[in-house]
């Protein structure tokens, strides 16, 4: 054999690696593959966009307090009092207008720890990070909530700040959260609920070993099914909604992307 | 193999990204996402071949995807942008490891099976499990050879191996592995 083309595939041939490269090729990386299931572009780009919008909606405030104090018609009574409309808008979000240095940084849970022996930093850099703080993790909801009203309290804005909240599932960002779950963690979800829907193939008489494929949205900050609908032919059918019905009982493990779609075929009974 | 950083084309993005692996590595630790999808580019083969001579291939994109998520996320720490590759491989190798130490139940699933099974694909992960039989010293050179197509000494430098290892566990793993395929050293089969 030619040992020349084992070390540098630019040699000749020898036919016997040749052969194996021909067989094993196809279990290669896929070059072609798109990197869109590789976060990082996301990482940043996620926290970034509350940021966007609260300085948009920061500045749009300020102008309108601006044009109020200028049209009233006492100038002289400087102090404007402005708490009073803010109540309601604490709860949505307090000011991640500081979060912009720490979306990077934040990712204290990695049980596994990088490789290189020198570094200890880790988890310094990650542990002070304020981001979570301003995140408003659901469960410490009534928390921040008290300690960072003060400071930043917005004023007449609550409605711009509830939209930015409705557009993008912002409060829900964890940073500790994986940015998707792993397959693995796919099938451990859906494996429980897999009984459950194939019944529905008894129940509605399906054809034993026939497929009904299942759309879902998972939404990650609770890990719940937010929408699940069963592709054609059984869209509309009561075997489609029983199966349906079962996949929105699924619960995965939180992360932290946006709502992540996936497809699904049970196999009936 | 292109080195990295020369891989890209087309959007000006990626041309912006043309310039030695450790300017790529510096700018990535600087979050510079084109030059780390540069990076991506230039050393996923080599990611995905350690990790595919370790784990079932159902699990290898994750965990290809896991390994470049950590590596983003953990780049600032790196000291040396010149140790990059084997800082890399190093991540690989012990996602693959962990992965491989969790039990995982191994029900096949209907939207997770592979939707073609041809004989050449069946044929392909009968030698693939072949490979994984092998000492372990062997797996990595051979999968990184034969599956990923990459050059001896590219897989040296991109792993951080010293030449002479690899080139020996090369000639070696593909001896035993053909003896295992009972396949005589001209290529020929017995």
């Amino acid at each position: 054999m030619s040992k020349d083309y084992l070390w540098d595939p630019s040699a000749e041939p020898d036919d016997g690696v040749k052969e194996l490269e021909d067989q094993l090729r196809e279990l290669g990386f896929d070059h072609d593959a798109p990197p869109d299931p590789f976060e990082w572009e996301t990482m940043k780009s996620t926290p970034t966009l509350p940021a966007k919008w609260f300085l948009v909606v920061a500045i749009g405030a300020a102008t309108v307090l601006v044009a109020w104090l200028l049209g009233r018609p006492a100038p002289d009574v400087k102090v404007p009092h402005v708490p009073p409309v803010a109540a309601p808008v604490r709860r949505v979000q307090p000011p991640p207008a500081s979060q912009e240095p720490s979306p990077a940084i934040v990712e204290p849970d990695l049980d596994e720890a990088p490789p290189e022996p020198k570094q200890t930093p880790a988890r310094p850099r990650a542990t002070p990070a304020p981001a979570p703080k301003d995140r408003l993790p659901p469960k410490h909801e009534p928390e921040p909530a008290d300690t960072a009203e003060p400071e930043s309290a917005p004023t007449a804005n609550d409605g711009a700040v509830s939209v930015e909240c409705i557009l993008e599932p912002c409060p829900t960002i964890d940073e500790s959260l994986p940015p998707r779950p792993s397959r693995q963690q796919i099938r451990a979800a859906l494996r429980p609920i897999i009984d459950r829907a194939r019944a529905c193939g008894s129940e509605h008489d399906a054809a034993s070993g026939s497929l009904v494929r299942v759309r879902m949205t998972i939404e990650g900050g609770t890990g719940h099914v937010q929408k699940a609908h069963a592709d054609a032919p059984h869209t509309d059918t009561l075997l489609g909604r029983c199966v349906a019905e079962a996949v929105l009982e699924a619960r995965f493990p939180r992360f932290r992307g946006r709502p992540m779609g996936l497809q699904y075929s049970f196999r009936m009974p | 193999m292109s080195s990295p950083g020369t891989t890209s084309s087309g959007s000006s993005d990626r041309a912006r990204v043309s310039s030695t692996p450790v300017d790529l590595v510096e700018r990535a630790k600087a979050r510079d996402r084109a030059a780390f999808t540069a990076l991506y580019r230039a050393y996923g083969r080599m990611v995905h071949g350690i990790v595919l001579a370790r784990v079932e291939r159902d699990s290898v994109a994750d965990l290809v995807q896991d390994v470049f998520e950590l590596a983003w996320r953990q780049l600032p720490q790196l000291e040396q942008p010149e140790a990059f590759g084997s800082w890399l491989a190093t991540i690989a190798r012990r996602r693959a490891a962990a992965r491989r130490a969790r039990p995982v139940a191994s029900e096949p699933l209907p939207e997770l099976r592979d939707p073609v099974s041809t004989t050449s694909h069946v044929e392909a992960r009968a030698i693939l499990r072949l490979i994984r039989s092998l000492p372990e010293a062997y797996r990595e050179p051979l999968v990184l050879r034969l599956v990923e197509g990459m050059s001896g000494p590219e897989i040296a430098a991109r792993t951080g191996l010293t030449a002479g290892s690899v080139r020996v566990n090369l000639h070696r793993g593909t001896k035993l592995l053909r003896r295992k395929l009972g396949r005589d050293d001209q290529g020929g089969r017995r």
